[in-house]
């Protein structure tokens, strides 16, 4: 204890506080640290927004399938699994009448490429006035369309 | 006892005001960045995690309400096959039913057969809580697998209706919140959907 007492510093090698000066301009260093995130802060906020503008909270939502869109012919578009279209004009309500068919056509088999815009559908097309059936393959391309005449 | 005098003197009572005030005022200042900087920024967290889940919402309803649901191998059969027959309410569950590919089933307002029955089949949307919280989630069940998949978190309501008399029509309005520093705010998203 007398040692402890003997060993400690006199009074002027006390540890020195910080002046004044020190500490603003820790504190200036500090605010520009802090400056430098509000552009980050502000394309954030401009990214929200542009995420929130993607849908409507103030107006309907309409999921318009893809026969309200104008033409009957896309009655293949739903077939082949084309998704309902987000809008907020609402959908036509009188979708083009459908023409009266002059073909059965089938879809044998299909391959939709998730990954690339290509599709693969095998079909059958039979004149309905016709007993014979013929079939054949169309690549890249989507199924023909049963309403024209042959 | 002596007085010893190289003891460290104490703070006046100007010094531990100038302290506390000078506190203070740093207090004031940490809560006005908070309000200018802090909330804005967890606000904004919010938003855009609300809107990701109204998207995600949105994506699969727009799958569904398509018009067909092809079987999970692509579609086959004819133009009609595994379209959308129609939809209706149960227990504040929405239904969609599709054709079930077995022969397609009409709306027969006779009675039979009736198309909300196998082998059509269903997907339903449903609103439930995750287990053990009070997070509402949006749940699309496919009658199909039975595999049900959650569609939308951080959801306060579902809200289905069929207009009497426009059958047709399905208005859809899912209702998201979120709380900050025990205030909670509410964004809806009215979806409406025209039979195909």
């Amino acid at each position: 204890m007398r040692r402890a007492i003997s060993d400690a510093p006199p009074a002027s090698f006390a540890r020195r506080g910080s002046t004044y000066l020190e500490v603003q301009v820790a504190f200036a260093v500090l605010g520009v640290a802090l400056a430098g995130l509000a552009p980050i802060v502000a394309s954030q906020t401009r990214l929200i927004t542009q995420i929130e503008n993607t849908l409507s909270t103030d107006a309907v939502n309409y999921l318009v399938p893809a026969q309200h869109l104008g033409a009957s012919e896309n009655l293949w578009l739903r077939k082949l699994g084309f998704d309902a279209t987000l809008s907020t004009n609402p959908p036509a309500t009188d979708p083009a009448p459908p023409t009266e068919p002059v073909n059965a056509v089938t879809i044998l088999s299909s391959s939709l490429s998730l990954i690339g815009s290509s599709a693969r559908v095998e079909v059958s097309v039979t004149p309905l006035d016709q007993e014979t059936e013929q079939s054949e393959s169309s690549g890249e391309a989507p199924p023909p369309d049963p309403e024209p005449s042959p | 006892m002596t007085r010893d005098r190289s003891r460290r003197p104490g703070f006046t009572l100007i010094e531990m005001a100038i302290a506390t005030a000078l506190t203070g005022l740093l207090g004031v200042l940490c809560l006005l960045s908070w309000k200018a900087f802090g909330v804005p920024a967890v606000d904004s967290y919010y938003r855009g995690r609300i809107a990701g889940e109204a998207i995600m919402a949105a994506a699969s309803l727009s799958s569904d309400l398509g018009g067909s649901l092809p079987p999970f191998g692509g579609p086959v059969g004819d133009r009609d096959e595994h379209r959308l027959l129609g939809w209706r309410l149960a227990s504040g569950d929405l239904e969609l039913w599709y054709d079930g590919g077995q022969g397609v089933a009409e709306p027969d307002p006779e009675g039979n057969p009736s198309i909300f029955e196998s082998p059509n089949h269903a997907i339903v949307y449903s609103f439930q809580n995750a287990p053990g919280t009070t997070r509402g989630m949006l749940v699309r069940t496919d009658s199909r697998t039975g595999a049900s998949s959650v569609v939308a978190t951080d959801l306060a309501s579902m809200d289905a209706e069929i207009p009497l008399g426009s059958e047709e029509r399905l208005i859809l309005t899912l209702e998201f919140r979120y709380r900050i520093l025990r205030k909670s705010y509410s964004r809806f998203y009215t979806f409406e959907a025209i039979k195909p």
